[in-house]
């Protein structure tokens, strides 16, 4: 098995539903961020043997989203693509694929992508319902499970798990406000932002053009009602965000042949389900999965990185992995430079944006970095990374 | 160093649109397959499974995951992980080489893997721009679907047959000798019995009748009739009597290493070689599958004569003809026709696209078993221009 790397990010900034990308669907945005993520990577299109590209809301116009988005970057038609998608692991879990594929010496260099869209997300129609019974096409409710009794969206999950493991209202908010607070001050100190390529809406007749360079993030206010009776408010749960970011994974003998100085190096990935009414803890089950596979314990870890998608997701999680592996979880290293709080639920995104903030957080203190993300429909997906 | 082996292969009957599973999402027509898998085999019993793999090429009716939703639906326990492997047509040949790598590298040892595709509940998508002010919002928008961005490589697959026919030179004739022989061979696999077996039978709740068998051959046809059609386009040589169908179907197999398989008792039929995928022009994909097989070839130090079988997706018999005829011009050979899906292809039984892949590597497995032979190169094309290929050792030698 060859060592493989994660050589680079590149991302467009992340704006919340109906912001400045609002315009653009899941794969224009990705072909847009793809097209930028080459020349930042300092890469020749031709160098690049697969793309991996993920959406978790799906692209309104692309069942193939993949080989849609390369051939839009203008690749070489020989150059190939996949589409891999775990909801809102899905960065995670490709980027597993990639690193399987290289370290298995089958690629030397790969992108992986996740692009998403809410302004855009697309909407699915029924063709073989009877004319005469439908006064408007009605979009389908897509679901993430056949029980009716586990189909629940994150905040139902949040209030339950909020419930089951004992978190309150209070313990929430306080995770979300030192997620905008870590987040900010890791922009301040110019930790996050230099993956970001700067997105510039067009000018019209009647607005300038903008140059969009940093992220932007939706208000947030804690002292907010609860949203169903539970923990969650409106500010305790990740807003919704829309980007398109990208990882390059490259063996490690091709990074030192090309020059290019690696973040960090692959370790292992794991992905394993639980029950969908606590989809918000599956992570904690996937990261105990991926220390065991390493051959690590929870004390050799420094970083970890979580998909917030909720505030409760992220108590709960930490919860669930000090409950089964019988070990205390340290509050400060976990989502250190913030979190999906702060910068808001990216679908597909998640992965590669905690890729960045766990390589800077490592830059600073520590070895190994677990990123970790739910997903809907409950499915937990970990990668371990670790410092060079 | 672990090995990767198929132990089993099971899929529906394949319906044609319209027809006996017009009434069932992929997703359930899928779950049923693995319920029946899984109680052929006894699996869950034997075995815990890590992973399930999916691909389709169309949405599923029911759900964003079609993976983790279709592993609920089949009763699996709610700790087997999902993925969903996307390629089109060659899905499943995809999620089958994801798997084997996974496998590979310690990360997963049991996986269910393959696809599936309901072409009668295709779904269309609308826009409903959410950054519009309400006043431009009449209706939604229904979007045209695509596979790539540019609409000079956005041909539709008639077309793209059409070209290939042209660029390869592939005669009407040859087109229509070629949809004969894959309605002929498996019609002939099936009365042989060599055929059959494999199919889980699929219940459709509103006709309260089981899928068994598939609908889409035409074993009577002659190939008088198949000349006698016109081509869907005018000069072009594809008809629809030497074109594969739009089917409703799932397919799967079961991955897991041999270590495993022989641990829990199951018999290893094929061993996970290598897979490969390449990119090719978007308006001439079908030939993509030659150019996945050969980079698979290279891989595992193969000539072309030493497979024992071939099973390449039959997308069109112009596609089909055209992936034969470049890759004896890039790699010299001469293509042994008895070894080229030998059972017949989609053209006869048809194409539920995420479910082919998966069909075509059971057709190899059956092929190997019988025949004795050592190695299958199982290959699909994609739409948008993609190849996929795995290549398989027979280990029931």
């Amino acid at each position: 098995m060859r060592e493989v790397v994660l050589v680079n990010i590149s991302r467009t900034p992340l704006c919340p539903i109906g912001g400045a990308l609002r315009e653009k669907t899941a794969a224009q945005l990705g072909i847009l961020a793809l097209k930028d993520a080459v020349e930042k990577f300092g890469l020749k299109k031709e160098d690049v043997n697969t793309i991996f590209a993920s959406s978790a809301n799906h692209d309104l116009r692309a069942a193939n989203l993949g080989r849609y988005i390369t051939l839009g970057g203008d690749f070489p038609m020989s150059t190939s693509s996949v589409t891999v998608e775990m909801m809102e692991g899905s960065t995670l879990a490709a980027m597993n694929h990639a690193a399987s594929k290289i370290a298995l010496g089958l690629d030397d260099i790969c992108l992986v992508g996740g692009m998403d869209s809410w302004s855009q997300k697309p909407a699915f129609m029924a063709t073989d319902i009877e004319p005469y019974q439908m006064i408007q096409p009605a979009a389908l409710i897509m679901r993430n499970t056949p029980y009716d009794d586990e189909d629940m969206d994150h905040i139902a999950v949040s209030d339950r798990i909020a419930k089951i493991w004992g978190v309150s209202r209070a313990e929430c908010d306080e995770v979300a406000a030192k997620s905008r607070e870590d987040y900010a001050k890791a922009v301040a100190n110019g930790l996050i932002g230099d993956e970001i390529v700067p997105f510039v809406v067009p000018a019209t007749r009647k607005t300038p053009e903008i140059t969009v360079a940093e992220d932007v993030l939706a208000k947030a206010d804690l002292a907010g009602d609860s949203l169903r009776g539970g923990v969650c408010t409106a500010g305790n749960v990740a807003h919704y965000a829309e980007g398109a970011a990208y990882m390059l994974l490259m063996s490690a003998e091709k990074a030192k042949a090309m020059g290019m100085k690696p973040l960090a190096r692959w370790v292992v990935g794991a992905d394993v389900g639980c029950e969908p009414n606590v989809t918000g803890v599956a992570a904690a089950y996937s990261n105990l999965k991926a220390l065991k596979m390493a051959g690590l314990s929870i004390q050799d870890i420094s970083v970890w990185e979580n998909n917030q998608i909720t505030a409760a997701y992220d108590i709960c999680t930490r919860k669930e992995m000090a409950r089964k592996a019988y070990t205390p979880m340290k509050n400060a290293r976990w989502n250190g430079l913030g979190g999906a709080l702060a910068y808001g639920q990216s679908g597909a995104l998640a992965g590669v944006l905690m890729a960045n903030t766990a390589v800077r957080a490592l830059e600073k203190a520590g070895q190994y970095a677990v990123l970790s993300s739910c997903c809907s429909g409950g499915v937990g997906v970990t990668t371990i990374l670790e410092k060079l | 160093m672990r090995e990767v082996v198929i132990v089993e292969g099971v899929r529906s009957a394949f319906g044609k649109r319209g027809g006996g599973l017009k009434d069932l999402a992929g997703s359930e027509i899928a779950a049923q397959v693995i319920r029946g898998l899984v109680d052929r085999t006894n699996l869950l019993e034997r075995a815990h499974v890590d992973d399930i793999f999916m691909g389709s090429a169309i949405e599923d009716a029911n759900t964003l995951f079609l993976p983790r939703y279709t592993a609920q639906l089949a009763g699996l326990p709610f700790d087997v992980s999902a993925t969903y492997v996307e390629m089109q047509c060659g899905s499943a040949i995809t999620a089958i080489n994801h798997a084997a790598w996974k496998i590979l590298m310690g990360m997963s040892d049991v996986a269910i893997v393959g696809g599936s595709d309901c072409h009668s509940k295709w779904t269309s998508c609308g826009r409903y721009s959410m950054s519009n002010a309400p006043y431009r919002d009449l209706s939604y928008a229904p979007q045209v679907p695509g596979l790539s961005p540019y609409p000079e490589q956005d041909t539709n697959m008639i077309q793209n047959s059409d070209l290939m026919g042209k660029k390869w030179g592939i005669s009407r004739e040859a087109c229509d000798e070629f949809a004969y022989r894959s309605q002929q061979l498996l019609a002939k696999a099936f009365a042989n019995g060599w055929l059959g077996d494999e199919i889980i039978p699929v219940y459709n709740p509103k006709t309260g009748k089981f899928i068994t068998k598939d609908e889409h051959p035409r074993p009577e046809v002659t190939l008088e009739k198949l000349s006698s059609m016109k081509p869907v386009y005018e000069g072009g040589v594809t008809t629809a009597g030497n074109a594969s169908g739009r089917n409703d179907g799932a397919a799967f197999v079961l991955l897991m290493t041999k270590e495993k398989a022989l641990e829990l008792g199951f018999k290893p039929k094929m061993k996970w070689v290598t897979g490969a995928d390449e990119g090719y022009y978007p308006n001439l994909m079908g030939v993509a599958a030659a150019y996945s097989n050969m980079k698979a070839l290279r891989q595992a130090g193969l000539k072309m004569g030493d497979v024992d079988v071939y099973e390449s997706n039959e997308a069109f018999a112009a596609q089909n003809l055209s992936v034969i005829k470049e890759m004896e011009t890039v790699m010299g050979e001469k293509m042994n026709m008895d070894n080229w899906n030998p059972m017949g292809g989609a053209i006869a039984i048809g194409h539920p696209n995420g479910a082919s892949g998966t069909r075509v590597t059971i057709f190899a497995m059956k092929q190997l078993e019988r025949t004795g032979g050592k190695y299958a190169c199982v290959s699909s094309c994609c739409g948008g221009g993609m190849g996929t290929t795995a290549i398989f050792e027979n280990l029931e030698r």
